[in-house]
């Protein structure tokens, strides 16, 4: 047995609640180290200081008040209990429940921008019901102006002219293998 | 209540559940004095420690269904106690904290109670008290707890284990560390 295991029992010895064989070994072990028997002497000597402690009584009135608050307690669970607390709204402090009013109008607000506008009649030309008839179909539009149209007709043409160069320096350039 | 010494713990708080006021203040009666005493030696104030006392038997008043008939009515009311002590002694540590310039010279000072006589004798006795009160004190918490239960209040081991929650071999070791640390604390006394 060495210290640890010697401090780690001293209850269990001074309690009788050690084995035969452990109870010798801790004799055993305060034989021969005299400071280890002091020590378990001290801690007899607090457990029995503690044990003869002055035991401190409750006052005379205890019993009197104690019956008093049992009584104000009875009184108040007998109370009807209030359906709302003073001061709140749903259970909410008027601050959260403004600032819960202002989040659910919010919430609501870009609900509804999200929400596609059934009101828009589906586009006669593409079926689309949100699609700008600007963009969907320009040709279409009545009041295109001719000259833009010129104009877009004209860079339509120009990019068929170097898309056709394009292919004839191809054409130069490809050679088959019946060619060789 | 004439009778009510025919009756164990868990028989009073089964009659006080069914409307039985007689058996609340025999149940009263019963663990006012070992709860101060175990209050008082916890958060070393007498006027606390009775308030916390009046606290736990009102609690007991007001939450008698919450008693089940599994555990014994002693380690309920111990615990109930023992939660309010401890709730009251980390108001006490903060409001110590906050007011900290406030602290005067009796503040260190601990409350006995008074014993009249003023013979030596009497006079070496508080002195004593006053040591191992102050010693008991400067245990942490969780072996200061198991101490008074233990050595003051002497209830066993699985009484401890079962009121704290913590497993018997853990009540077992820190009552022997609480116990080694109070004997370093006290040796001056021998």
């Amino acid at each position: 047995m060495d210290r640890y295991e010697f401090e780690d029992v001293i209850s269990d010895y001074l309690e009788h609640s050690l084995s035969q064989s452990k109870k010798q070994e801790f004799e055993a072990y305060m034989e021969a180290n005299p400071e280890a028997a002091a020590l378990v002497e001290s801690v007899r000597k607090t457990m029995d200081d503690l044990r003869t402690l002055p035991k401190v009584k409750t006052s005379e009135g205890f019993m009197d008040r104690l019956w008093q608050r049992v009584d104000e307690e009875k009184a108040r669970a007998a109370r009807p209990e209030r359906v709302r607390k003073s001061g709140t709204f749903l259970g909410f402090t008027p601050l959260y429940a403004g600032l819960m009013a202002i989040l659910v109008v919010s919430f609501i607000f870009v609900g509804m921008e999200l929400i596609p506008n059934a009101a828009i009649e589906p586009n006669a030309a593409t079926g689309y019901t949100d699609a700008p008839a600007s963009i969907a179909a320009p040709a279409l539009r009545s009041d295109a102006s001719p000259t833009v149209l010129a104009e877009s007709e004209e860079d339509s043409l120009e990019a068929d002219d170097i898309d056709s160069d394009k292919q004839m320096d191809f054409k130069n350039r490809i050679q088959f293998v019946k060619d060789q | 209540m004439a009778d009510a010494v025919r009756y164990s713990d868990e028989e009073l708080i089964g009659r006080f559940q069914k409307g039985d006021e007689n058996a609340y203040s025999e149940l009263v009666k019963r663990y006012k004095d070992p709860l101060l005493n175990f209050v008082y030696r916890y958060v070393n104030d007498r006027d606390q420690a009775e308030d916390i006392v009046q606290d736990t038997m009102v609690k007991l008043f007001t939450h008698k269904h919450y008693y089940k008939e599994i555990a014994k009515f002693s380690t309920w009311i111990y615990t109930i106690a023992g939660n309010l002590a401890k709730t009251e002694l980390r108001k006490k540590k903060r409001q110590k904290t906050t007011h900290l310039s406030q602290i005067g010279p009796e503040d260190s000072e601990y409350q006995i109670p008074d014993h009249g006589s003023g013979t030596d004798e009497s006079i070496q006795s508080s002195f004593v008290e006053k040591r191992i009160q102050s010693a008991i004190q400067q245990l942490e918490p969780h072996f200061r707890t198991v101490i008074i239960m233990r050595d003051i209040q002497e209830l066993s081991y699985e009484e401890i284990s079962n009121i704290l929650n913590v497993p018997l071999g853990t009540v077992k070791s820190r009552i022997n560390r609480g116990r080694l640390e109070l004997q370093g604390e006290l040796k001056d006394l021998r």
